[in-house]
């Protein structure tokens, strides 16, 4: 395959991405037989990244390159890409709420209205894409960031955002700052999409989100270390 | 600053490694604490894992540049990467003994033979440092003025002392799973998957995977064994009451049947009696804490007189620290159930 050596070093990173979250996902077995919310939305989160990683990967295949449907392949996988993105940001914040609030019934309420900023993003993407509001590509197949592309950006930095207040509000908890330093969490997520900038090219934010929920799960384990498992 | 595709990578390769490592580092209550030996060990090996990491990059950073002492600088760091590497394999073998014998005295008793390979690859690596900054020619591998790396005929003896390392841990534990019946947390897949993936990538392509690999496969251990820390009572530091129906579950899907168990029941000094239980149980053995004073050690089928002796040598440890005890014991037999068997034992001590 001709790969540009940017396209090659995003393909390498995203195999490693998928091969690191699926050891996660055997090794988080024996969480998810609790049958807590929490549990259930960090399978969910690995299945995600692992879907982040794949689409990634087919966009360094189709980006810049020219064969049949390169130009369709390079931006429906862009799309599903961030909606990828917008469904992990969802299931951070029903994670954290999880987490945080005792009464999983509360946590359900809450659900279908933290899941509407999510629903417009993918209704924006969807619709977006196609025409070229927020990412278009060149003669080359090369894909661009066009203007609006800011607006579905500031809806996900919403979902970040809301993690923040969260930390903020539950620092008091004992056990919330024991297991889980959110702040902690969201620092390599956040590095791995600013860092890519600085030199262009190869996107990191699939194994950003990996050492996310690789550091949620060690704060998970710690919670085990000290909980009689029954 | 100009930095080709193959550089920028396997920086960002080292930069996840960190991430990953040092994250381990500052999240894990087990190795934040370091309150047991092996988390300790998993430590060293984390700070280890981090210094890799930072030659490395050293070495992929030195790639494509001429400048005066480029050549002693590349030299130096890719010395000290290797061994940092051997010294990991090194640090590994020591903690999946503890992790297998869980003493401190057998550690001791084969440290030196363990090191031994260890100072055989320093002392290859030094005396290949001092040729090529004296005779520009290397043993193990040769830096040109233009940089260009070369492997000699000593690399190999080198990897081929890595993959002793490598091997022994992998015998030691098929060795330890073999000869008893427990369950065993540790397990090799979780760590040497990832090592030998990373490997295996650095030697097909111009990225340096080493350290990502080993990076991930710290990781995978820590979530392999922190499964069986569910089970450990943190007071006491031996397993609690969740072990005894996991190991009964265990024996069930295995079809092991028989085995042995002791109650003890002390009134106070209740750590001091879990280490003393922990230090003279044997190896085979596990010791459960069961609440209300009580503690209960469980082992494959012993003879009569091996448990009377186990409890002989208890009660003399006791006896220098002043603890008192009560105790009885059972055999199980073949077709009884594990709870039975249980209830049988606390019923023994009334």
């Amino acid at each position: 395959m001709n790969f540009s050596d940017r396209n090659m070093a995003s393909f390498f990173v995203d195999g490693a991405t998928v091969l690191i979250v699926i050891g996660m996902i055997i090794h988080t077995t024996i969480y998810r037989k609790r049958n807590r919310l929490a549990d259930r939305v960090f399978f969910e989160m690995l299945i995600i990244d692992i879907c982040m990683a794949v689409f990634d990967a087919l966009v360094a295949v189709a980006n810049g390159r020219t064969f049949k449907g390169a130009e369709f392949m390079n931006l429906s996988c862009m799309a599903l890409l961030y909606i990828s993105q917008a469904i992990f940001g969802l299931l951070v914040l029903v994670y954290l709420l999880g987490k945080n609030i005792p009464d999983e019934k509360k946590v359900r309420k809450l659900i279908p209205i933290l899941c509407l900023p999510d629903l417009a993003i993918m209704l924006m993407y969807l619709i977006g894409i196609p025409n070229g509001y927020f990412i278009a590509v060149d003669e080359n197949n090369r894909y661009f960031y066009s203007k609006l592309y800011a607006l579905p950006v500031a809806i996900l930095c919403a979902y970040g955002l809301a993690a923040f207040v969260m930390a903020f509000i539950y620092r008091r908890r004992k056990d919330t700052t024991r297991y889980m330093p959110v702040w902690l969490y969201l620092i390599p997520v956040i590095a791995m999409l600013v860092v890519p900038y600085a030199f262009k090219g190869i996107s990191l934010s699939a194994i950003g989100v990996a050492i996310m929920v690789a550091y949620m799960h060690i704060g998970e384990m710690n919670q085990a270390f000290f909980e009689e498992v029954r | 600053m100009n930095i080709s595709s193959d550089v920028l990578t396997t920086l960002y390769a080292q930069g996840t490694a960190v991430a990953f490592v040092l994250g381990l580092m500052l999240l894990s209550v087990y190795i934040r604490k370091r309150e047991r030996p092996d988390s300790k060990i998993f430590f060293v090996m984390c700070v280890d894992c981090i210094i890799m990491c930072v030659f490395l990059s050293i070495n992929v950073l030195m790639r494509y540049r001429d400048f005066p002492g480029a050549r002693l600088i590349t030299l130096i760091s890719m010395t000290a990467s290797e061994l940092t590497i051997v010294m990991f394999l090194l640090t590994w073998l020591n903690f999946v003994d503890y992790m297998i014998y869980g003493s401190n005295d057998h550690i001791l008793r084969h440290i030196k033979a363990y090191s031994v390979p260890v100072f055989v690859e320093a002392g290859l690596y030094l005396i290949n440092l001092f040729t090529n900054l004296v005779f520009k020619f290397g043993i193990v591998f040769t830096v040109n003025d233009d940089l260009i790396y070369r492997r000699c005929p000593g690399f190999f003896v080198t990897k081929l002392i890595e993959i002793a390392y490598a091997v022994a841990t992998i015998a030691m534990i098929v060795r330890f799973r073999k000869r008893t019946k427990a369950p065993v947390f540790i397990k090799i897949s979780p760590f040497m998957i990832p090592l030998v993936l990373g490997s295996v990538v650095s030697i097909v392509s111009d990225y340096s995977a080493h350290s990502l690999g080993i990076a991930v496969g710290l990781i995978m251990l820590h979530f392999s064994m922190m499964d069986g820390f569910c089970y450990v009572d943190e007071r006491y530091g031996c397993y609690n009451r969740a072990y005894l129906s996991y190991v009964g579950n265990f024996a069930k899907k295995k079809g092991i049947s028989g085995g042995t168990g002791i109650v003890f029941e002390v009134e106070d000094k209740l750590k001091e009696f879990s280490d003393i239980l922990r230090d003279e149980k044997p190896a085979n053995a596990d010791v459960v804490y069961m609440g209300d004073g009580r503690f209960i050690m469980i082992s494959g089928t012993q003879r009569k007189s091996s448990v009377e002796m186990l409890i002989e040598l208890i009660t003399e440890a006791c006896e220098e620290n002043s603890i008192r005890f009560r105790s009885t014991y059972g055999i199980r037999e073949k077709d009884e159930a594990s709870k039975a068997f249980l209830e049988r034992l606390l019923a023994g001590l009334k």
